[in-house]
């Protein structure tokens, strides 16, 4: 990962700047600097346990840093709530083991932050939600529960699930290969 | 013996083979499968022999079902008459005559509102939910009069309406009681985990029965001169705290059981805490809790018969004083049964719901 310094900070969409964190004594993180323009894919690849996993953690505030700056399209986090708000409505997440809701429908899961969230109403939240739905080729399973899809399907949802948030960020974490 | 050989995906679908199916093969196969279960099987056949047809004979054959008095009754039969001459006293307690008709429609207004919360199907339900939110104070209204209706004081309540008094109002305040103090003890502010953590221990620590004492005697010392608490309410409230320690533990549980990552999903979204418990965390919690739950409503339902130590007479309470009864002696038997009988129903009934809720909620969770 190289530094790049740029005058004009408006088309940066994350900056991370000289951050450092610990796990307790466990200096895990060590003078991170990244930064990313708007619109450019970046792929963070490194042995287990090297922190990868830390560092995307640490963008939408799952984990918080010690030491540095992390600016997530133009706001900085810092441990105001407002602030850590603003960066998570635009910041999506795939996690490792999805995390999927398992009570909600698969159409529920989709709408569940736009409708909550970003106040979108319910129809509209639902209308998009089923065309990315089709885009992934499982318009059928709208109506079922997490439990009775298929791994494949499982693994296939959450991106129809960031789409409809309308995200400025998306991160993936152990993205699995399709 | 030959087959006869199909082409792929013609071959007929033929009955299965005659000893797989029918009862005989059932019992062979669950009752008579090996020589010890034949065995278990038989002499449990003959101490069914041996206990059942004296009991039913006892029971429903010899009985005596109507009589006023100890020597109507049949000597080797059971003495329902006692139940049935004594059986206002269990239902409505010392509730004075002319005024049961109160109870009958606070009953009848309960069985609705508990419709409205428990079934999903009822027509109107909106409607029907609002009713319940108020129906508390109707019920209230209702039993204990005041404001245009005779006043009836709650040392004259008692028996089965007593119970369920008791039950109902421990059970709907409990839960969301419950709730608040699992999530305060998890909660990262100090003050709130640790007057939480405090209060279930404190509560666990002590019998209910010395949290009624302290109800009925010590409340006084501990309130501003003068201020008196009706005793029922008193006990209501002792209840209700003793129930809510309790189901805090077990929402705990529920709460520990599901991924962290579901909370962090949650966060991601950018849901707040409120939304993110009312959304996420809570209904996946309740549900793996239900079990948990439906247990401690039903120790709490038959904890209610604790209120004798305090002098107000629930069914159990009011066997032990008709059993001392001049006209009706030495029928402990019989009352015991009765009070069981009534105390198995509901709590069955209990068990029952909530095996169907576990089933209507199930999405794939349950094992």
């Amino acid at each position: 990962m190289s530094e790049t310094q740029s005058n004009t900070t408006t088309d940066l969409c994350i900056e991370i700047r000289n951050m450092n964190k610990w796990y307790g004594d466990f200096h895990v993180l060590k003078n991170i600097n990244l930064a990313v323009t708007r619109g450019e894919k970046i792929v963070i690849c490194g042995p287990s346990g090297s922190g990868k996993s830390t560092m995307i953690r640490c963008i939408n505030r799952l984990e918080e840093h010690q030491e540095g700056d992390i600016i997530v399209d133009g706001t900085e986090l810092t441990n105001d709530l407002k602030n850590i708000d603003a960066v998570r409505r635009e910041v999506g997440m795939v996690f490792q083991h999805f995390n999927l809701f398992p009570h909600l429908t698969v159409l529920e899961n989709c709408t569940l932050a736009p409708i909550w969230v970003r106040k979108v109403p319910k129809a509209e939240a639902e209308e998009t939600a089923m065309e990315f739905l089709e885009r992934v080729k499982i318009p059928e399973q709208a109506n079922k529960y997490p439990g009775q899809l298929s791994g494949g399907q499982r693994s296939v949802w959450p991106l129809p699930d960031l789409y409809v948030c309308a995200l400025t960020l998306c991160c993936l974490t152990n993205l699995p290969l399709p | 013996m030959t087959k006869k050989t199909y082409a792929p995906g013609t071959h007929p679908s033929l009955p299965p083979p005659k000893n797989t199916v029918g009862f005989v093969s059932w019992l062979r196969e669950n009752l008579f499968s090996s020589a010890t279960n034949a065995i278990v099987t038989v002499v449990s056949i003959y101490l069914l022999y041996l206990a059942l047809p004296s009991t039913i004979n006892w029971l429903f054959i010899d009985a005596t079902y109507v009589g006023t008095t100890r020597k109507d009754c049949a000597p080797d039969g059971a003495c329902l008459a006692f139940i049935g001459e004594r059986f206002n006293l269990f239902v409505y307690g010392f509730y004075p005559e002319q005024l049961r008709w109160r109870v009958n429609l606070a009953t009848l207004l309960l069985a609705i509102a508990g419709a409205a919360v428990l079934w999903d199907n009822i027509p109107a339900r909106k409607y029907m939910l609002r009713f319940a939110l108020v129906y508390p104070f109707i019920g209230a209204w209702l039993l204990s009069g005041g404001f245009g209706l005779e006043h009836v004081g709650t040392h004259l309540f008692g028996g089965l309406m007593l119970t369920l008094t008791i039950g109902v109002t421990g059970i709907v305040c409990s839960l969301p009681l419950g709730i608040l103090l699992a999530l305060g003890r998890q909660s990262n502010l100090p003050i709130i985990k640790y007057f939480c953590i405090g209060f279930i221990e404190f509560i666990r620590g002590v019998p209910l029965i010395t949290l009624l004492f302290v109800a009925s005697t010590m409340l006084s010392y501990f309130l501003p001169p003068g201020t008196t608490f009706d005793l029922l309410m008193r006990v209501l409230i002792m209840v209700t705290l003793f129930a809510s320690a309790y189901m805090a533990e077990v929402i705990r549980g529920g709460l520990q059981a599901l991924p962290k990552g579901q909370l962090e999903a949650a966060e991601s979204l950018g849901l707040n805490y409120g939304q993110a418990m009312r959304f996420i965390i809570l209904p996946q919690a309740l549900k793996i809790s239900i079990p948990g739950i439906v247990n401690t409503f039903i120790g709490l339902y038959k904890d209610s018969t604790l209120v004798i130590v305090i002098g107000l007479l629930d069914p159990l309470g009011i066997g032990r004083a008709s059993v001392a009864d001049s006209d009706w002696l030495a029928l402990s038997t019989e009352v015991y049964l009765f009070v069981a009988i009534f105390f198995f129903i509901s709590c069955f009934g209990m068990a029952r719901y909530s095996l169907f809720l576990e089933n209507k909620l199930n999405t794939g969770h349950k094992r």
